[in-house]
């Protein structure tokens, strides 16, 4: 009797506990209490610590390759490249390029914050990843998950769950870590500077630009095609006007819907036996260093512009350079009203904010290129 | 090392390439559509007076 109970324990879970499991445990848990408690990313972190947990109950195999539902998950959804371009038509559906169009310098400022993803890879290569590594370490200061997560997968699927969890995290974390460098990097006058007025855009225009970014960025950028095509095409379904029920779509259920099998199984790539290890301090270090050397190359090219253009561009306006939109315009909107109370940059800054999103991915498209 | 280097050039290079492409693409596109637009307006009031029944109507009564 005694040796059928003790054989019935061994099945269990309980039995194969172990402190690295529970590390992880704990770690899922901070996650899913930064996105409640915090409300840090919640789409996101929610159901990556939830992943993270699901993933390390021990015997529950739910990411046993060929088996597990996470695994599947993970293999359908992520490793065929589905769910981050998917996440782009959304993304596509919800962007408004006409801040960008009005202002059509400010895109310079959306590759300028791509600056801190190459000085990143060039630190992270220093410091010992390899080339494909350092190349995901450095995509993190591109601020853009679903790229990050895109990257990670064709070059170093090992630092996919660290490399996504870092970048959300320090999206969540824009208010805090962006507005100590744009202060540091410009003086009061230069904050205060008002922007000329913006011309207005005509539909013809809006319309065009989606069609004329897909020839350009994918002629020029051939591994970044299936970001931008998907994020040009719901960008076309939005501004259009004749397809509102696919841009409602793209925009609400599908995005939401991808947005659940994203989350769960990057966490649970999260294994204690990959995660658990010096490197992934490193990793979240870099992943810092990349956000802050974005902002500061965004507001630096700013700064460079204004040496030679007549009509001054706030040099704040760099920062919203990082594809966390709209976040970073919000920063950028936040410590201009710091300076001038009547100094209203938000519309302003999203014309760099979108810039970053594509500059993001044209940046991932050429350490596709050049590292695949 | 060297390869890193060529990645960072190249990168950068790219990604301001890119970006300059769909500038000189968005400055051009403006210039064409207000130019557009400008002609509509001077096209507008020619219509009005050549196509405005109202006013030949008025003239008839003269």
């Amino acid at each position: 009797m005694h040796d059928l109970f003790a054989m019935l324990f061994t099945t269990t879970g309980f039995f194969h506990i172990t402190p690295q499991l529970c590390i992880m445990w704990a770690i899922g848990l901070i996650l899913i209490y930064l996105a409640i408690a915090k409300d840090y990313e919640p789409l996101l972190l929610l159901p990556i610590g939830f992943g993270i947990i699901i993933a390390n109950l021990p015997l529950a195999g739910l990411m046993e390759p060929d088996v597990g539902l996470l695994w599947k998950f993970y293999q359908y959804g992520i490793q065929w490249e589905i769910i981050p371009p998917v996440i782009f038509l959304g993304l596509g559906a919800l962007t408004d390029f006409g801040p960008l169009i009005a202002n059509p310098r400010l895109i310079f400022l959306g590759a300028g914050a791509q600056g801190g993803v190459y000085i990143t890879f060039f630190i992270a290569h220093a410091m010992g990843f390899d080339l494909r590594e350092a190349a995901t370490i450095g995509i993190i200061g591109g601020a853009d998950g679903p790229t990050t997560i895109f990257l990670a997968t064709k070059l170093a699927p090992q630092l996919l769950g660290t490399c996504a969890v870092a970048a959300y995290s320090y999206m969540a974390l824009v208010p805090i870590i962006q507005p100590p460098i744009m202060k540091m990097m410009t003086t009061l006058d230069e904050r205060k500077i008002r922007m000329k007025k913006s011309r207005k855009v005509k539909k013809l225009e809006k319309i065009l630009f989606p069609l004329a970014s897909t020839f350009v960025i994918i002629l020029l950028v051939p591994a970044s095609a299936p970001l931008m095509a998907m994020f040009m095409l719901g960008n076309l379904f939005r501004e259009s006007g004749v397809v509102e029920r696919l841009n409602h779509t793209a925009q609400n259920a599908l995005l939401n819907i991808v947005t659940i099998f994203l989350g769960v199984p990057i966490g649970a790539t999260m294994n204690a036996e990959n995660f658990l290890q010096p490197r992934v301090i490193f990793i979240f270090m870099l992943g810092l260093v990349a956000f802050m050397a974005s902002t500061m190359t965004g507001v630096l090219l700013a700064k460079i512009m204004n040496l030679f253009s007549k009509d001054k561009i706030n040099p704040l306006l760099g920062a919203a350079g990082v594809s966390a939109v709209p976040m970073a315009a919000r920063v950028v909107h936040k410590v201009a009203m710091e300076a001038d109370k009547k100094n209203y940059l938000l519309m302003y800054a999203m014309g760099p904010n979108v810039a970053g999103v594509i500059g993001t991915a044209i940046a991932a498209g050429i350490f596709l290129t050049m590292l695949q | 090392m060297s390869n890193s280097i060529t990645i960072f050039v190249a990168g950068i290079t790219g990604v301001f390439l890119g970006m300059g492409l769909l500038w000189l693409f968005i400055k051009i596109t403006s210039i064409i559509v207000d130019r557009i637009d400008q002609d509509k307006v001077a096209d507008q009031p020619e219509q009005g007076k050549a196509g405005n029944p109202t006013e030949e109507k008025k003239e008839e009564k003269k």
